[in-house]
């Protein structure tokens, strides 16, 4: 079975993030950039799978800007066989990227694609669920253990107030937590030998997929700056204050 | 196989990972503890950190002079003990590499680029550093063996050490044309290792007294041939100095960033002390010196890597000499911003200045690199193109 494994490129998580001066996004020029940490996990399970003997050869896809091939080939480090790049520089959209990914997913056949929950830039947390809509395969998400079986995955989901298991039937995507693993780095060998493993570049017309955004960003602001609060000497001080101040009580 | 900047930016970014994760945090602990760190060797051994110095056909990533420099200086930001256990390991395997009969490199440098043995070199002795033509210990041909015998001192990482190169005279009147090199495997009868001597800095890198007793090697186990050990022992010097100039650098830097945070934060008589002059204009100094003392050692190296010439070898001299002194004097100066909080040793900033004094000393003191360097002016002029 193959195992596809989307990877994003996202501003590295030990970064503080800037607002651009002019509104329209976040700096993202000469900033250092990594793979998204819920991506991370998705490599790992793929690789853990492969060792496990479940899986015979994992596929890192990504899809953005050519500079998006360095994430594969920190996938492709960390032991993925191949890459595959959608390249391109229009801003994608979850919904765009679900139909690249489906597009990659009808040329490879995998049997199981593995993906980050979401984004640690957008948060966006749709594009596993629009691909498995697209696809029209079952879908588990929020994944943290997964079993892999002959002709089905069984998937514990963390939800609110407790776990929940799903059974999918193969070809599934799922989607992984932060608890499902924790991802191996790879080591300064298999970064050389990532060099030379392949990485396949396709544009989104060739297959066949109208990336244009259909969402417009009107503006980005940074969070409000929180005022320092006060200390108050004694509880009806602070009674007084709820009630004509904050007006709460 | 050289690598290519993607390759090598790919290395850094998961080196810098690992020093963030896994050196930082420990770089207090391996300083009180004064123990060299077998855990964290351990994991930069798995990340594959000691293969950058060795040929891809004993197991490396292939002979890469400027990817372990460039890492002296990020590791020592985190922890310049383990810096220089990273250094060393990489520098002593470079004459075994270079001058090692090839069933010799097979037995050893594998083992090197796992980290499975730890190479260390003793050249050193009480009576003479620098000074390598009057070492005194000696090794006498013996059929097909060698017997050596001397006392060897502030030898790196002999505590730990799995594989020694010892540089002794085969030939007691010829200067330094009567100095040979052997590789001596730990546990060899008659190799004494001493205790770890106590120092100041750098706890952790350890460093001791190896006494060489009637130790008897096969003389297969030369380095090259008899005479060639003058040769061995400069044939890393260069890099060695750049790796120390690294070194120093990376404390350096360390420190003059930890003094900038303090005094942003540092609010007396109603503002950051950042604000108060003495301390502004100090901080500012001091980052335009580091600033300069950077672009020169990066001169140095390019030098080295493109045309290992006199001027380069000058401009390691320099390099080593200016980044290790400024070390100091801005470890020094960082303590001073931190004012009481600086000499505590539950700070930071202490550790970096006692640190700081050994870069000064080993691999040729100030004194011996400001020798050099006055030895290449007289000779040759300006090293300046």
């Amino acid at each position: 079975m193959k195992i596809l494994v989307p990877v994003k490129r996202v501003v590295d998580a030990n970064i503080k993030v800037r607002v651009k001066a002019d509104g329209t996004g976040v700096e993202t020029q000469n900033v250092k950039m990594s793979m998204n940490p819920f991506c991370e996990i998705a490599v790992e399970e793929a690789l853990r799978l492969k060792e496990a003997g479940k899986a015979t050869e994992i596929i890192a896809v990504s899809c953005g800007p050519v500079q998006c091939q360095e994430t594969i080939r920190t996938a492709l480090a960390m032991g993925a066989d191949r890459g595959v790049l959608v390249e391109t520089d229009v801003p994608l959209e979850p919904l765009a990227i679900a139909k690249l990914l489906k597009a990659v997913a009808e040329k490879e056949q995998p049997g199981l694609i593995l993906l980050g929950k979401q984004a640690i830039d957008n948060d966006c947390n749709q594009t596993g669920q629009m691909l498995s809509a697209l696809l029209g395969w079952g879908q588990a998400t929020f994944v943290s253990k997964l079993a892999v079986e002959a002709d089905h995955v069984e998937a514990t989901r963390e939800v609110d107030g407790g776990l929940e298991v799903v059974k999918a039937r193969l070809p599934a995507v799922v989607t992984v937590d932060l608890r499902l693993n924790e991802p191996r780095y790879a080591s300064l060998p298999n970064i050389m030998k990532a060099k030379k493993k392949p990485i396949e570049i396709f544009k989104p017309e060739a297959l066949g997929v109208d990336v244009t955004p259909r969402v417009i960003v009107l503006k980005v602001v940074e969070p409000a700056k929180r005022n320092a609060g006060v200390k108050v000497p004694d509880v009806a001080t602070l009674v007084a204050k709820l009630r004509t101040e904050a007006k709460v009580i | 196989m050289a690598l290519d900047a993607d390759t090598r930016r790919a290395m850094l970014e998961r080196v810098e990972r690992f020093i963030r994760e896994d050196v930082a945090p420990e770089a207090a602990a391996i300083d009180r503890a004064d123990a060299f760190p077998r855990a964290l060797f351990a994991k930069a051994a798995d990340l594959g950190l000691f293969a950058l110095g060795v040929p891809e056909a004993y197991g490396g990533l292939g002979r890469d002079i400027e990817t372990p420099i460039l890492l002296s200086e990020r590791i020592a930001r985190a922890s310049a003990a383990f810096s220089l256990s990273f250094n060393n390991t990489t520098d002593a395997a470079v004459p075994i590499l270079d001058a090692a009969q090839e069933s010799i490199k097979r037995r050893y440098l594998p083992a090197i680029a796992k980290g499975a043995a730890i190479p260390c070199i003793a050249i050193s002795e009480p009576q003479g550093g620098s000074d390598v033509a009057s070492i005194r210990t000696v090794a006498v041909r013996k059929g097909d063996r060698y017997v050596i015998d001397g006392r060897k001192m502030w030898c790196t990482n002999a505590p730990v050490g799995d594989v020694f190169t010892v540089f002794a005279k085969t030939d007691q009147a010829g200067g330094h044309k009567g100095l040979s090199a052997f590789v001596v495997p730990a546990g060899t009868p008659g190799l004494v290792v001493g205790p770890a001597e106590p120092l100041i800095g750098l706890r952790g890198s350890p460093v001791a007294e190896v006494v060489f007793d009637g130790v008897e090697v096969p003389a297969d186990h030369m380095l090259g041939a008899e005479g060639d050990g003058f040769r061995l022992a400069m044939l890393t010097l260069d890099e060695s100095r750049l790796h120390c100039a690294a070194t120093a650098l990376g404390v350096a830097t360390a420190a003059l960033d930890l003094a900038l945070g303090y005094a942003r934060e540092r609010v007396q008589f109603g503002q950051p002390i950042i604000r108060h002059q003495a301390i502004q204009s100090l901080l500012a100094r001091r980052a335009s010196e580091l600033a300069a003392a950077r672009a020169l050692w990066r001169e140095a190296l390019a030098r080295l890597l493109a045309d290992h010439d006199r001027p380069a070898s000058a401009y390691a001299g320099m390099a080593k000499l200016v980044c290790s002194e400024l070390c100091m004097a801005i470890t020094v100066d960082a303590v001073q911003v931190f004012g009481a909080s600086g000499l505590s040793r539950n700070g930071t900033v202490e550790r970096l200045m006692r640190d700081a004094k050994a870069f000064e000393i080993y691999d040729g003191t100030s004194q011996i690199q400001a020798a050099m360097i006055g030895k290449h002016l007289e000779r040759h002029g300006l090293p300046f193109v």
